[in-house]
């Protein structure tokens, strides 16, 4: 498995798409989770009263900036890792080198190892990639504005990260599982992406009507990184697209938690059971 | 010596036989896999190359088990495959892909990698081209590029699977330099184009339908045509197998006899035709 992780990592730096989803994970990030609002706080449309604005600031300031930026990871985060497990998986099947990596020492399994290795390397990247710059942008907006720079604890630091990293790495998963079961990347980008943006959203919809659905909705990936990310909610932000506690924080991890595993089992299950090609 | 052996070798894929029952064994040397596209020559090699398993049959690379893991393990640490649509990533450079593939095949220390890298782009005349992207080089050059990965390591066995196919004629002499360099290894060379075979190789094994039909030397294949060949004015015969009109104007008749046609020397290549055209005609009466 080393040889196929360090293949997979030395690919993945000469992987222009991948930098691409980076660069606009973090301008989404740093435009929706702090421009935006700082620019709403500092300009207040008619109509927005103190009481919101102070609110806005909370959120943008050091003592929000944990759920800040993780309130953008079931939706958009999540959009972008399904991205990219499907294209680190499934681009081997376009580029007909599957059967060139599959003829090397590692066996399936170990190449599959390699890869989603390197996915969760991935995953790390994109919560650094945002959880720095925000840390940033809070301290100089907290500066700015004379707020209190209040940062929170490091136990709680590296509990918002390690929920971050579990919704991130399950999409990316999702994403290879797509990759594997489709051979290619096209489809399964596109299936990942109307499930996370379309199907979770018509649940989530319709539960409210229906009892079976809000049951299932409890089981969905998309619904419970929600929930997940709502356990450290954006001080002053009531509602962000994607994040609200349909289920607690425990369940919320054991079900993303389940669906990582479940996705890396079937994974490996057709990618050892199948022709390569 | 034997370090290729595959007995009763089947595979299906759904409901399609790809493999029915193939045996053969072969040892150091060049052996040419010939027969017609659909013929399971890509199927037996890949099988051999431990890409797929078959479904019946047993197969066994230099005195090693594919179907156990260490041994399978043990096969690709001394095998090279160039498989028949090799693929490359598209951002890499020459070198960087043979680097890619080096360590895949846990060539752990990075300085003796880079240098297996250059040996084997040099071996196959890319050296010069080892910092260009893959996507500048043509096609000829890519070809090489995978040979150059089948032959990190110094493999003992070397399995091509049609490394000629859409070469030029220069490009085409030039892979048979390279592969006819490869002294003391056993290689297995996949193809359906005679002239690769009469070339290079020391042994034949013509595959049909999933089934070998022939395993011998180039000498005894092109035997099979023996007296069966004709140099004639007319195009009609109707115990030919083949003909075709050739550059000087006369018609070449592999089969029976036309009224007043010549005999002529047989080729490989007219042995292979006949051979596959009997197969045919014998399965169809069948």
């Amino acid at each position: 498995m080393r040889a196929s992780f360090a293949a997979e990592m030395m690919k993945l730096r000469r992987r222009p798409a991948l930098w691409v989803l980076l660069g606009v994970w973090f301008l989404l990030a740093l435009a929706f989770g702090y421009l935006i609002p700082y620019a709403l706080y500092q300009n207040p449309p008619a109509g927005m009263g103190v009481p919101e604005q102070d609110q806005i600031l909370a959120s943008i300031v050091p003592g929000g900036w944990l759920g800040n930026v993780v309130s953008g990871f079931p939706l958009f985060g999540a959009a972008m890792l399904v991205i990219a497990g499907a294209l680190v998986v499934g681009s081997e099947y376009g580029w007909s080198t599957m059967g060139t990596v599959m003829t090397q020492r590692p066996g399936r399994l170990q190449v599959l190892a390699g890869k989603l290795a390197a996915l969760a390397v991935v995953a790390v990247a994109f919560e650094v990639i945002v959880f720095a710059p925000g840390a940033l942008a809070s301290a100089i907006i907290g500066g700015a504005v004379d707020g209190p720079v209040d940062w929170p604890a490091v136990p709680e630091m590296l509990e918002v990260f390690a929920a971050g990293f579990l919704i991130f790495f399950t999409w990316a998963a999702l994403g290879a599982l797509l990759a594997v079961l489709f051979r290619g990347t096209s489809l399964p980008i596109g299936l990942g992406l109307v499930w996370l943006l379309v199907i979770e959203g018509l649940i989530a919809g319709f539960a409210g009507s229906l009892e079976v659905l809000e049951t299932i909705r409890q089981g969905l990936p998309g619904a419970n990184g929600g929930s997940l990310a709502a356990t450290y909610p954006p001080t002053g932000v009531a509602e962000t697209p994607g994040v609200s506690a349909v289920t607690g924080p425990v369940h919320a991890a054991a079900v993303l938690a389940l669906w990582a595993m479940g996705a890396m089992a079937v994974s490996a299950y057709f990618l050892r059971r199948r022709d390569v090609t | 010596m034997t370090t290729v052996r595959f007995t009763d070798i089947t595979k299906r894929f759904a409901t399609t036989p790809a493999l029915s029952g193939v045996t053969a064994a072969t040892g150091p040397g060049i052996t040419g896999l010939l027969g017609p596209n659909g013929a399971g020559k890509t199927t037996l090699l890949r099988i051999l190359a431990t890409v797929l398993a078959p479904d019946h049959g047993r197969v066994e690379i230099l005195g090693l088990d594919p179907g156990d893991r260490e041994e399978r393990t043990e096969i690709r640490r001394r095998l090279g495959y160039l498989p028949q649509e090799a693929g490359f990533h598209p951002r890499f450079t020459a070198f960087e892909f043979v680097d890619y593939v080096a360590i895949l095949k846990e060539l752990d220390d990075r300085r003796a990698r880079h240098a297996e890298v250059h040996r084997v782009l040099e071996v196959v005349g890319l050296g010069n081209v080892a910092g260009k992207r893959i996507k500048t080089l043509s096609g000829g050059m890519r070809r090489r590029l995978g040979l150059a990965q089948a032959l990190l390591a110094r493999p003992e066995v070397l399995l091509l699977d049609e490394p000629t196919a859409g070469l030029d004629p220069e490009q085409r002499l030039r892979f048979r330099q390279l592969v006819s360099g490869e002294h003391g290894r056993t290689v297995v060379l996949s193809t359906h184009q005679t002239e690769d075979v009469a070339a290079l190789c020391s042994r034949v094994v013509v595959m049909d339908r999933g089934a070998v039909r022939f395993d011998g030397t180039p000498a005894a294949l092109a035997r099979v045509a023996s007296g069966r060949v004709w140099i004639a004015d007319t195009e009609a015969s109707l115990g030919a197998a083949v003909s075709w009109r050739t550059g000087d104007g006369r018609v070449r008749h592999v089969g029976n006899a036309p009224a007043g046609a010549e005999i002529a020397a047989p080729t490989l290549e007219d042995g292979y035709l006949l051979l596959i055209h009997q197969n045919r005609t014998d399965e169809e009466a069948a």
